[in-house]
């Protein structure tokens, strides 16, 4: 769980104090898991409820994108290559609003109607800022393999 | 050529397979702080403006219910000074500046005091009227007395030279006039019951259609509820 929080809270301490509430959160309220899904599942959720309020708590805000999505073509191949701490390095970079979207998005697999309700924000917006996180971690990428071939040359 | 969405499924998938080691002391640290965070999030259950909420309808139904019935009604007024022999110093220390009776006439009684004008000048009530000639009629406003060991509350209306225009009549201390209300009424007649006094309850029904069918609930509320209120702050 600490991991899941951690990438939506990149300063470590914060993220421990985070996943401690969300302990909390899910010792006080055992008697409301039903048994609907798995136990995993719901304690999941309630971390990632806990990094967003947490998140909440000290921005208070998410940058507000025109509501007009754009999408990028085609991903670039070596996304699909990179491994777990590559692609955890490469989140991590993203400012906090679009790190958060793109979490919910793409690996929590909440929709954008869901994702809209739980900040408080339009679909849009949300559909925005997936796409420039997106944008983001491609050039991020791209940034890097520069990077590597100028210190291989 | 691939598209997002599965760029976002194989990210999925790798990084729900990977887990972190807690760092070491998070277990005891929650250890100690969850019956203390448990504790809190019990005693925060009842908000604290339902509390604020429920002082305020207390206060406010208190209030109520220690209501007095309204001044101007003369029979009723008239009728507890006929009944109540109360000696004319405690009249007279309860009602405000415009009357002013002096100590000499405190050895007579509410009820055999004469109150009607005279020509003797020694007479303590007729210095008064010739003292302030606009007031030829002086009333004496309700002694809404609230005791906490004593709880009757005792009205009184003094008729002095009721020959006069009661148009005229304009005394200081009719400020302390108080809401006329069906509750009011209902109150003083329980009151005038509660003395063991004859109570005409057919008469207070009249024009009330409301309270027709259950104005002996009300009365008995009420009679249980000054009960129960003595009981609990120890009125005597």
């Amino acid at each position: 769980m600490l991991s899941v929080v951690k990438r939506y809270i990149t300063n470590s301490a914060e993220a421990e104090d985070t996943l401690m509430e969300g302990f909390v959160k899910v010792f006080a309220k055992l008697d409301q898991y039903q048994g609907g899904g798995s136990f995993e599942g719901w304690i999941r959720k309630i971390m990632v409820n806990e990094a967003l309020m947490s998140i909440r708590k000290n921005k208070n805000r998410y940058p507000v994108d025109i509501d007009v999505a754009f999408d990028l073509a085609h991903p670039d191949e070596t996304l699909m290559q990179l491994g777990v701490q590559e692609i955890e390095s490469l989140i991590a970079t993203l400012p906090t609003g679009y790190r958060t979207i793109f979490n919910l998005y793409a690996i929590e697999g909440y929709s954008h109607a869901e994702i809209a309700l739980l900040l408080d924000i339009s679909e849009g917006t949300s559909k925005s800022q997936l796409s420039r996180a997106r944008a983001q971690l491609q050039n991020q990428l791209t940034a890097l393999q520069n990077e590597r071939l100028e210190f291989c040359r | 050529m691939k598209d997002w969405n599965s760029v976002d499924e194989k990210w999925r998938e790798q990084l729900s397979n990977k887990s972190e080691d807690i760092p070491e002391g998070l277990w005891s640290r929650l250890e100690e702080r969850l019956p203390e965070r448990l504790e809190e999030k019990s005693t925060r259950r009842f908000p604290i403006y339902w509390a604020a909420a429920a002082m305020l309808l207390i206060a406010l139904g208190l209030s109520w219910n220690w209501n007095a019935p309204a001044e101007d009604e003369a029979s009723e007024l008239t009728r507890v000074i006929e009944k109540t022999e109360v000696p004319v110093e405690k009249i007279a220390a309860s009602v405000s500046e415009p009357l002013i009776i002096p100590t000499k006439a405190t050895k007579s009684t509410f009820a055999n005091a004469s109150l009607q004008p005279t020509s003797d000048v020694s007479d303590p009530i007729a210095s008064v009227i010739e003292e302030s000639p606009k007031e030829e009629m002086v009333t004496a406003v309700p002694i809404f007395e609230k005791k906490e060991e004593s709880p009757e509350i005792v009205t009184v209306r003094l008729d002095i030279d009721p020959i006069m225009e009661e148009e005229e009549v304009k005394p200081a201390f009719t400020q302390q006039k108080r809401r006329k209300s069906l509750f009011g009424k209902i109150v003083g007649e329980i009151r005038q019951a509660l003395d063991g006094e004859p109570v005409n309850w057919q008469k207070l029904k009249e024009g009330n259609p409301a309270f027709e069918n259950n104005i002996h609930n009300v009365a008995n509320t009420y009679i249980k509820t000054e009960e129960n209120l003595k009981r609990t702050l120890q009125i005597q």
